[in-house]
């Protein structure tokens, strides 16, 4: 019995959610995937007219269940980092996004899983691209490839600018989604359900499709020791907490450690003020994660965007910094969510990840 | 990030950023957290440009906040993350309005010193934006373009004290952080 975690349904996320669905042995799929389907995507991705306007993952969800009611489905209508990690673990990751920053989030949600992740891309007219990676601590990740130019060419936010992370749509030929999402799915299989007449996995490997010329290229990972991604693989504890009376206090209290602990959310700032980038109206919501905030906390009544200011955000929380005050702030107001995993340092101990409730709903 | 990847960048980014500061009548550099430094407060004393009441006067001095994020060396973090506009809080310039400041692309690992150069260009109206469209300050940016004549504030093109970019970086380089 396996699961799935599908980021991006387009152009082949839109394709592979229903060969996801007929796949022996899947009995969980989780879609991940903030955007709503508009008529651009009728020509380039595996919907219909009914699909436009509503969330990709509520189409995508409908179609899973149409097909295998019995699959247990999950939807996240936001953007991969800012969903809790235990809430995407699966068995397999599978990575349809467009973008590098999207792929290297994937990356490393899948090795704090230590599991397996196959990554598709597409590039227009005729390129197919299929990569597999397994979790290790000296197995080859996405970045073990990367050099000075790749980390270049991620995408970047400018507070002067209205930022749109979101990367152009790649207008890729439908046909050409379909295929990767095929080939993704026959990786897929062999991972979950190995057998020898299944033939050899592209783990550590990339698959490359010319459909103009007919050529394919089959390319291996090494694993590089001077890669920027850690490759840790974590072990999580699961920490029971109601996350509406919990505390602060009570999350330190959970790391049991003599020495002053510090906690960060991986990915995650807290931050105490936002300022208007539009007309510098300061705003003291109080500590919080600054991308849990609703979208209205982060929008000022000018219109202009809120952002945290980095001097005066904090990426990790030590109790002895912090005021009694804030130390008694509920673990919902700071923005923390069940299955959020916390990390805890400390002077006298190697790093623990702390899971909230995980197996709880989200509220 | 591998902590031992990321100890070795900050430490010789300090070493080299220090060693500069130290030969510069421009700048000067307060590591203010971690050891290795991760976060900096930045002071350079060079010509700027600040709203009054009257309009527009010179001053010189400038203060700015740097924060080398975790992932910085892994992720495209947001200048604003990196990069907080201290004083003055009335510092006039397109690119600047208070505590933001945009000196625009910055690859993941961007040197320390690159940023210092980059934020002095930006202080002494070496460089800045025309456009409109593109500016945190758009007051600032149509003034820019009726005072053309006035640039840059400050014309050094370097940091530098004359002939300093022989600096000797072992007394930085070998000092050992706890």
């Amino acid at each position: 019995m396996a699961t799935a975690t599908v980021v991006g349904l387009g152009n082949i996320g839109s394709a592979i959610t229903t060969l996801v669905a007929r796949m022996p042995g899947i009995t969980g799929i989780i879609l991940v995937d903030p955007d709503s389907y508009d008529e651009s995507n009728l020509a380039t991705q595996m919907i219909d007219r009914s699909a436009l306007g509503k969330p990709k993952v509520e189409v995508q969800a409908a179609s899973v269940l149409a097909i295998n009611p019995r699959i247990q489905v999950e939807t996240f209508d936001e953007p991969v980092e800012n969903v809790p990690l235990e809430s995407l673990r699966s068995s397999v990751f599978i990575s349809c996004v467009d973008s590098r920053r999207a792929r290297q989030s994937i990356n490393r949600i899948a090795w704090r899983c230590a599991s397996p992740w196959i990554d598709a891309a597409v590039d227009a007219p005729s390129l197919i691209r299929i990569n597999a990676y397994s979790p290790g601590e000296k197995a080859p990740c996405l970045e073990c490839s990367w050099d000075q130019a790749s980390y270049d060419l991620l995408e970047q936010d400018y507070p002067c600018d209205a930022a749109d992370l979101s990367a152009p749509a790649t207008m890729a030929p439908a046909e050409l989604g379909l295929l990767a999402a095929s080939l993704q799915a026959a990786e897929l299989r062999k991972l979950i359900n190995p057998a020898p007449n299944q033939g050899n996995s592209l783990v550590g490997a990339q698959l490359m499709l010319d459909t103009s010329t007919h050529e394919q290229y089959l390319a291996q990972f090494k694993y590089t020791r001077d890669c920027r991604f850690d490759h840790l693989c974590w072990e999580v504890e699961t920490v029971n907490f109601d996350l509406r009376s919990s505390r602060l206090a009570d999350l330190f209290d959970a790391a049991q450690t003599q020495a002053d602990p510090v906690i960060s959310l991986e990915g995650h700032v807290f931050a105490t003020h936002l300022d208007c980038i539009a007309c510098g109206k300061r705003s003291t919501a109080g500590l919080s994660l600054y991308h849990r905030l609703p979208a209205r906390a982060r929008r000022c009544p000018c219109g202009g965007q809120m952002f945290a200011p980095g001097f005066f955000s904090f990426e990790t929380l030590q109790r002895s910094d912090l005021s009694p005050a804030n130390l008694d702030l509920k673990l919902t107001a700071l923005g923390f969510r069940y299955g959020d995993v916390i990390t805890v340092d400390s002077a006298s101990s190697r790093s623990r990840h702390l899971g909230i409730g995980a197996g709880q709903a989200d509220e | 990030m591998s902590d031992a990847i990321r100890a070795s960048w900050l430490q010789s980014q300090y070493v080299e950023a220090m060693t500069f500061a130290r030969h510069s009548d421009v700048l000067s550099l307060a590591p203010v957290a971690g050891a290795p430094p991760y976060k900096y407060i930045a002071e350079f004393r060079c010509k700027g440009l600040c709203a009054t009441s009257e309009g527009v006067s010179v001053i010189d001095q400038h203060l700015v906040g740097i924060l080398f994020p975790d992932q910085y060396l892994r992720r495209n973090c947001s200048p604003g993350q990196i990069l907080t506009w201290l004083e003055p809080d009335t510092e006039f310039h397109p690119n600047i309005s208070p505590p933001f400041c945009c000196v625009g692309h910055i690859a993941p690992g961007m040197s320390l010193l690159s940023l210092l150069h980059q934020l002095y260009l930006m202080i002494t109206w070496q460089r800045f934006t025309a456009r409109e469209d593109d500016a945190l300050n758009r007051h600032a940016c149509s003034w820019a373009r009726r005072h053309l004549d006035r640039f840059p504030i400050d014309p050094r093109r370097s940091m530098l004290n004359a002939p300093a970019a022989q600096a000797n970086t072992a007394e930085v380089a070998n000092h050992e952080f706890a």
